[in-house]
Formats: C-alpha cells, structure tokens, sequence
C-alpha cells in the first residue's frame, strides 16, 4: 500500500499534443520523495546541457512532494522547476496555497511539460485524466479573469489554477507562476517558461483522498500545533516589525545601498493590519494561516482576490526603491499577481533602474519622459506595468538586471546586485554572513528561503551543534553550521513542507510527521542524505552547464559597508568569504578547487549515474 | 531605575522584549564602568534561550561592544523573512 504518493506522474508533449502517464515505484519516491530532487531528477536526465531556457527543449514541471495534500499543516506547497532563463542555471519556486494538493488529489505526482503548443493552451487535469484545452481566448486575461472563466467554462468554482499573465506571455525573465491568484512560485523566471511553450495555464480539480499511513499520528501534530502556532505569522503573517530590520541593518534600503529608512512601520503588517487588511487566509490544511488579504479603492482600486504583500514585497517594492507609500507596494503587489511577476525581482530590478537613473546612466529620454529617482511610488507602479508589457524602458528591465546592466553600459553593471542573475531577496548579507553564503552558492542564485539566517539561527541541537555562533562570524564553525542546516532545510523543498511550521527546524519532529504520511520506517538520517543529495544533484546540474566556482560569488557592493545606518561600518570580507566557500564545497565533498561532486560523494548518496553526466571532481 | 554603577545608558525595547520588560521598566539604568551589551543582557534578565540583539548609538553591536556614558541602546529581537 502507497502512503503519501500515487505512484503517476503526467508526461505532456504539447509540441505533438500527446500526454502519458508515468509510473514510478516506491523506491524512487522514497530516494527522491518530490519537489527540488524530482525536478533535478528530471533535468539532469532528460535536458540536454546548453539548451535555451525559452526553447522547447526545456522542461517545465509541477512537482509537488510526498507531503503535500497530507491532512497536516504546512502541506499546501509545491514547486515549480526548469532551467531558467533568469539565471541560466538549475530553475525552482515554490508556492503555498492549495493548487498542490489539489493536484495530488487529482491521482498526479507531478507533471512534466516538454515541447511549444502552436497556440495558446491549458492543461485540465481532474480525477487521474488529464486534456490539453485551447487557450486563444484567455491570452492577454489578467489571472483573476483568466481563473474566472476556466472556472466558468469547467463548471466548477473549486477549481485550483497555475496560471500567467502577461508578464509569462511576453516572457519577461522573473515572471512568476501565479496558483490560485495569490500564491507565487516566484523565482527563477519559471512563468517565461510557462509562456515560452504557450501554456496559460494549468486547472486542477481532485476528489481521490491521498492516503496517508498514520492520521491519528498527524492529528496529533495538529493539536500540538494550535498550542504553539508561530503568533506573529498567525496575527500578522511576514512583514511584522519592520523596525527591527531596520535596527539591525537587514531591510535593504535604495538597492542595498543606505541603511537608514525613517519610517520602517508605515509598510509594516501591523499598519497593514490598521489600515488596508480586510482578512487573513490559510494554505491547505494549514493553522498558521499567515497570508493577508488587502483592499483599496483609492488612489489605486487593490482586489482582495490577489492577497497581499509579504514581506519580500514590501522590501523589494519599498525601501529597496526608497519608498514608505504602503498603498503603493500594495497596488504594485496586486499588479504583479495579475501579470505574472516576480515581486522580489520586480523590486530589485526598479531599485536598479532608480540608482542608474540618480547616477545618469538613464535619464528620461530612456524612460519616455518619466523621472525615476529613488522614492518615486508612481514612477515604481508605472514601472511595474512597463515591464509587464514590455514597453519602453520596461523592455530592458524585463530582461533582469543583470542583462539590462549590460544593454545600458557605461558601468551599470555595479548597481545590479544579483548572483548567477538572480536578483537578491531582501536580506543583507553584511548582516548574515552565512546567508550571504549561501546568497553565493546555492544552485538557483541568491535564494533566502532556504538559507540560514544568522540572526535567528545560531545553533542546531538536533543535528549536534550545541556552542550558538556569533554573528559575525565566517570561519569553520559557521560554515560547519551552514553545511547542516542548509542540508537539512531544503529536504522541505523535496517533501514539500512550509518552512514556516515550527517543526521543520526539530529534527525528530519532522521526522515523525514523514513517518506517519508515508508509513516508512525512516530515520532523521535517511532524511538529512535527501538534502544532501538535493544540493549535489543540482550542483551537478550547474556544473554541466558550464557553472564554476567565480560563479558563486556576491555583487561587489557588499564588500563595502552601507552609506549610512547600522551596518555603515561592517561589510563581508571577501578573503572570508572565499575560504568559506572552499571550506564548504569541501565539507559538502566536492572538490575545493572546482566545487565539483565527487565521484565517491555521488556513490555514498545513492546516485551514482548523475557521475555520468558531469566531469566529477 | 536599575542602578549598579555610573555609567547612564538609555534603553529603546521593541516587540516582545518591550512588553518582557515590562510597563513599569524604567527606560535608563546604571551600569558599571566598562559593563558590555551582554552584561546589560545579563542585567535585564534576558531569557536564555532567548535572542536579542543590540543597536549601540544607531550602529549595529554585538554582545562584547562596550557600553559608555551616554548610549542609547536599542533592544530587539531578530526577525524572520519570507
């Protein structure tokens, strides 16, 4: 009896229009359990290294874990994979919400999409079948709209989507998937891959009940939960005391460039709370019920149905453009739910355009007239558009900004602050040493969900490591408490488990709960060699592309301090920085010099034929 | 006010911390000469497992920074993302 899976996973070729159904047995759920494993599974195997990521060679697949739609909270995720076209590199997002679970409860493991449909097309899966749908009528709809009417024309308002809009159809490179309107598989520009095969969307409707092995295992966890439930998330979901972020030097502030930004509380939860929330929802299953609903009508009309700003969004689309205007990031937040886009890159890749524009490496000339220095909410919420659809100045900042630092020349290139082409999240790593670590290596760029975050994390009893280490620090010990919590963190990537659920960072506890959906006789070690061997799989993945060492390096502004504020006298050591590196590849058991998995690492972690598609180290 | 020495430091609580404190908390208190950010802690009966963090004179100050006449100390817990 399977626990936890059904064993399918849906093929579609939409180049010959033709879907199949593959089966897996219970020894590759339990080697690669879902999510980041499977989709490197899948890319290292059948995607041929140096292929564009827009072409139809590339692979985009929904995968969701042996986890996701168990009855047990932080079980609504699922993520979204490719080689991205931001980055170049290995490609993933998660999303929370429900569109996961649906999807399991449809009789579907994953799905995985080849090919370019020769027009617009969805894909409608329900109860173990599955049709490719004509879309000519929903390209160009908003998301919202584009739901509403596959709703309408399926019959049924339950109906779970994954979906672009028109940021994914004109493929700006951080467009995003967007399921259920509110929820975003947001990195690595897996909504240009979705557009690049013409694929608007994909509706979901299951009625198959995911078995799981032990519920009254899991209703436990559940009581146990509503006692301890994570207040701040529940009350306020992210975003709650941006003054502490600013204190400690950690809200990126004018493309983490300053550090003091005099009034942190005005795009806080809580004010969002006061002031423009009319509701909190929950994701699958889940009690902690973290995601805000916001609604405006003036100056800007916000539609509850698109959510609201995490805090991500509320860096990326406010201090890091120098604004404090709440009522804007919310409207640039809908917005980038109705066309598709990446809230963090969105935001990152503005905050580039407003310094080149105050250092006159763009004037308005380049931007049809209109002034976009640092502080400039409409200038920000005209941007958002311009880039959606690709217009003016848009066009070049649709392309990221590492690409659009080249295209405007004359030095640009030091204001945009990305790894491997990503744009950073809304950490600084002049705070969090370890993070930016992990800022440098980790296969998709700079990623902080899956990172340690120095400041909270500073020990890890569970795996050992009992001494707490400093902040500041980025020598062996910090690097050895990377190694392990990194490891052991992105497992919920393959599971998929939201890493907002206090049990994810309790080694027995999450054990447990796998245990108990899968009914396997598990260890937390049979666990921790999952992470690891999500981190050489796609590492290896990189590796094959032509990724090196150089590659896995931060944006030089960071070797500096900030201008001003808290961090105006600490910056990363880049000497530092490249010895923890070294150190870390050699504690992963990859090679020092080349960061390459060894051969012998490849043999201990159970996979073995991903040698054959790289030079090992 | 918690008086130990001479050296006058102005504390700004934030979050939950402030509310540990609680309202009756007096917003300075006297530390001896030479006392660190992690004395003040100690001083302020910080949980164990608890995390603070510090912000000296608007800068950003690990535990061992030491404490002057005249600071003004900012304590607050260290946020999440996401």
């Amino acid at each position: 009896m399977a626990f936890g899976f059904n064993g399918k996973f849906l093929r579609v070729d939409l180049s010959k229009e033709k879907l199949d159904i593959e089966e897996h047995d219970e020894s590759f759920y339990r080697t690669y359990f879902g999510g980041r494993c499977v989709i490197a599974y899948y890319l290292l195997r059948e995607l041929k290294p140096g292929i564009d990521p827009l072409s139809p060679e590339n692979l985009l697949i929904f995968a969701p874990g042996v986890i996701t739609g168990a009855p047990i909270s932080g079980s609504g995720r699922n993520s979204v994979g490719a080689k991205s076209p931001l980055s170049d590199s290995y490609g993933e997002a998660e999303a929370g919400g429900f569109f996961g679970a649906e999807l399991k409860h449809a009789g579907f493991d994953g799905i995985v999409i080849k090919g370019k449909a020769k027009h617009p097309v969805y894909l409608w899966l329900s109860d173990g079948e599955a049709e490719i749908r004509d879309a000519k009528h929903l390209w160009g709809l908003d998301t919202g709209d584009s739901q509403e009417a596959i709703r309408k024309e399926l019959g049924d308002n339950m109906i779970r989507t994954a979906q672009i809009g028109r940021a994914g159809e004109n493929l700006v490179r951080f467009a995003c998937v967007i399921q259920d309107l509110r929820d975003s598989a947001g990195r690595s520009g897996m909504g240009a891959v979705m557009g690049s095969k013409n694929l608007k969307a994909v509706a979901v409707r299951g009625h198959m009940k995911l078995k799981v092995a032990d519920p009254n295992k899991l209703r436990d966890f559940s009581k146990w939960l509503v006692e301890n439930l994570p207040s701040s998330l529940h009350d306020f979901g992210t975003g709650a005391m941006m003054t502490a972020h600013v204190l400690s030097g950690n809200l990126p502030t004018r493309n983490f460039r300053d550090g003091e930004f005099p009034n942190p509380e005005a795009i806080s939860a809580q004010t969002i709370a006061d002031t423009v929330r009319v509701g909190m929802a929950a994701c699958y299953a889940c009690a902690v019920r973290c995601k805000k609903e916001v609604k405006m009508e003036e100056p800007w009309k916000v539609e509850p149905i698109y959510g609201g700003p995490e805090y991500e969004t509320l860096a990326a689309l406010g201090s890091n453009c120098g604004i404090d205007d709440l009522k804007a990031i919310c409207k640039a937040n809908e917005l980038c739910q109705r066309y598709s886009l990446d809230t963090i890159s969105t935001g990152a890749t503005i905050a580039f355009a407003m310094e080149c524009f105050e250092n006159g490496l763009l004037t308005s000339k380049d931007t049809g007239g209109m002034n976009i220095p640092f502080g400039d909410s409409e200038a920000m919420v005209n941007l958002v558009e311009m880039i959606a659809n690709r217009e003016g100045i848009g066009n070049i900042l649709a392309e990221g900004v590492k690409r659009a630092a080249a295209k405007i020349g004359k030095g640009a290139e030091r204001f945009a602050v990305h790894v491997k082409g990503e744009e950073l999240p809304m950490h600084d790593p002049r705070l969090k040493r370890g993070l930016g670590l992990g800022y440098s290596v980790f296969p998709t760029g700079a990623d902080h969900n899956n990172n340690l975050h120095d400041t909270g994390t500073t020990n890890l009893p569970g795996l050992g490591i009992f001494e707490p280490v400093p902040l500041e620090d980025l020598g062996p010990k910090k690097v050895r408490l990377f190694v392990y919590y990194t490891n052991w963190r992105v497992i919920s990537n393959s599971l998929l488990m939201c890493n907002f659920l206090p049990w994810v960072a309790d080694v027995e506890k999450l054990t447990d709960i796998v245990r108990a959906v899968t009914g396997w006789d598990l260890s937390s070690f049979e666990l921790y060699k999952l992470g690891e061997r999500s981190m050489n799989m796609t590492r290896a993945f990189n590796v094959r592309e032509g990724f090196t060492p150089e590659d896995d390096w931060l944006p030089p502004r960071f070797f500096k301090p900030q201008t001003s504020g808290p961090l105006s006298k600490m910056a990363v050591d880049p000497e530092s920085l490249q010895e923890a590196k070294e150190l870390y590849y050699e504690m992963m058991g990859w090679n020092r010099a080349t960061g390459t998995p060894t051969k012998a690492k490849l043999a201990e972690l159970g996979i073995s034929w991903v040698a054959d598609e790289i030079e090992t180290g | 006010m918690i008086a130990l020495g001479s050296a006058r430091i102005k504390i700004v609580a934030y979050g939950k911390i402030r509310l540990y404190l609680g309202e009756n908390f007096n917003d300075e208190v006297l530390v001896e000469d030479g006392s660190s950010v992690r004395d003040l802690f100690e001083i302020l009966e910080k949980p164990e497992k608890e995390i603070w963090m510090a912000n000296v004179n608007g800068l950003l100050a690990n535990e061992k920074r030491i404490l002057n006449d005249g600071d003004e100390v900012s304590i607050f817990e260290p946020v999440g993302g996401g």
